[in-house]
């Protein structure tokens, strides 16, 4: 049997219901639309289920100055078994901690997937935080300055502004929202690199976070 | 006989969300006092269309970039290569990215773009990879070349430009990233075009990446 769903419409005012009713219909629009109200914000209903974590290398890293090949600065492997949980890339930031040497230097971010199979790397042992205060107990790894295969690095994010002076250019921070843009299934990778005009020794953190989530996953 | 209509109701939401034990099967959805139907995200925005597998992007070869707004000429194309009724393109992101200095001044850049009408004749595939936002690899019908025919006065200028670098020797790796949300969709035989420019036109000082999602879905063509 086949039920419609009807809800009220909203003419030029808005409901004023009271506390704790229950009878209330949900609102439309005079085009049909269901009106919605966003009840927290976006992210909260993914992290409080406990599986969203990030991890910062532990000593900073000095920029590339071409864009990468086969050498990632932050590698994210996930271990996972075939059917495991995929890693949804939530976002991923660079933190400059060191000023430019010459002059103030724009910074780019790149990234590349590392398709499945990905051979399992040694685990630098960094230290995977969570999101919502617990300790780590998946499969992922991590690596650090890592060898890698090409599977095609792309730029990703908008630039942040830069000083004016190279003195002043240090704690410059550039973090990218994904959105669950790119999916990391069972074996597979997550590359992240830092592009800079002059290779500062020690200059950037580099940081990924990641939701795991259990989903299909057309593979 | 028509089917019967039943009114969906949700349980008003004051000061206090719910906090209701796991598995409860009888609780209503909330609405808060307006009558909007409250509402939580389960994932990341682009997750449940990128978990489809049927999301790509590809990197252009280097470019020069224009001094001009764009008129006949994209300097980097992607065709849909479906046939009629077949998936369609939606343009996900758009990112510039700046790979050398600049020459004379720290140029701030722009990026443009534009959508073909189909029918547009089949590009001649330039050898670019295209990748998976989630590790397959490609097997759709898309074509990808530089240098493709446009029409002018049909560019639109997308993104906010990011702040350059105070000097000249800083200004590479600068990126522009633009989130489209799907404003483009390119129909089979249709074109998405981009280009950029900048005030001093450094010779392949550019290159640029183009994501989109494959559709299946009616949509109104004409």
């Amino acid at each position: 049997m086949i039920v419609k769903i009807a809800g009220r419409v909203r003419g030029l005012f808005a409901g004023n219901y009271p506390e704790n009713r229950e009878d209330e219909q949900f609102h439309l629009n005079s085009r049909g639309d269901q009106i919605v109200a966003q009840g927290l914000p976006s992210q909260v209903e993914l992290v409080r289920l406990g599986d969203s974590w990030q991890v910062m290398t532990a000593s900073a890293q000095a920029p590339v100055t071409s864009i990468p090949t086969t050498t990632a600065a932050l590698v994210l492997w996930n271990g996972e078994p075939a059917g495991g949980k995929t890693y949804v890339i939530d976002s991923v930031a660079i933190a400059e901690i060191v000023v430019d040497a010459t002059q103030s230097n724009m910074t780019g971010a790149w990234c590349m997937l590392g398709k499945s199979p990905v051979t399992a790397p040694t685990d630098a042992a960094l230290a995977i935080r969570s999101l919502n205060g617990r300790t780590y107990g998946g499969r992922a790894r991590t690596v650090v300055a890592g060898t890698v295969v090409n599977d095609g690095w792309f730029p990703i994010g908008t630039s942040a502004p830069v000083a004016a002076a190279a003195a002043g250019s240090a704690w410059k921070q550039t973090d990218i929202p994904l959105n669950g843009m790119f999916l990391i299934v069972p074996g597979g990778s997550f590359n992240l690199s830092a592009l800079k005009v002059a290779a500062t020794a020690g200059q950037v953190h580099l940081i990924i976070r990641w939701h795991e989530v259990q989903m299909i996953v057309k593979s | 006989m028509a089917a019967p209509i039943t009114k969906i109701s949700g349980r008003v939401r004051g000061i206090q969300a719910a906090n209701y034990p796991p598995d409860a099967e009888r609780e209503q959805i909330h609405l808060p006092n307006s009558g909007d139907a409250n509402i939580a995200e389960g994932l990341p925005t682009l997750t449940e269309v990128v978990r489809h597998g049927d999301s790509w992007q590809v990197l252009s070869a280097a470019f020069t970039a224009l001094t001009a707004v764009p008129t006949t000429v994209g300097i980097f194309g992607l065709w849909n290569g479906e046939p009629g009724h077949g998936k369609y393109y939606v343009i996900d992101s758009v990112c510039l990215v700046k790979i050398i200095i600049d020459v004379t001044t720290d140029d701030t850049m722009s990026l443009w773009a534009t959508n073909v009408r189909q029918p547009v004749a089949a590009l001649t595939d330039a050898a670019i990879t295209i990748w998976g936002m989630s590790g397959k690899t490609y097997g759709g019908r898309a074509r990808k070349a530089a240098s493709v025919t446009t029409i002018t006065g049909r560019w639109d200028a997308i993104g906010s430009s990011p702040t350059s670098a105070p000097a000249i020797g800083g200004t590479a790796w600068q990126s522009l990233d633009v989130p489209l949300y799907g404003k483009y969709i390119v129909p089979p035989g249709g074109m998405f075009a981009v280009h950029a420019s900048e005030v001093t036109a450094t010779a392949s000082a550019f290159r640029v990446l183009i994501r989109w999602h494959e559709i299946q879905t009616p949509y109104v063509s004409s």
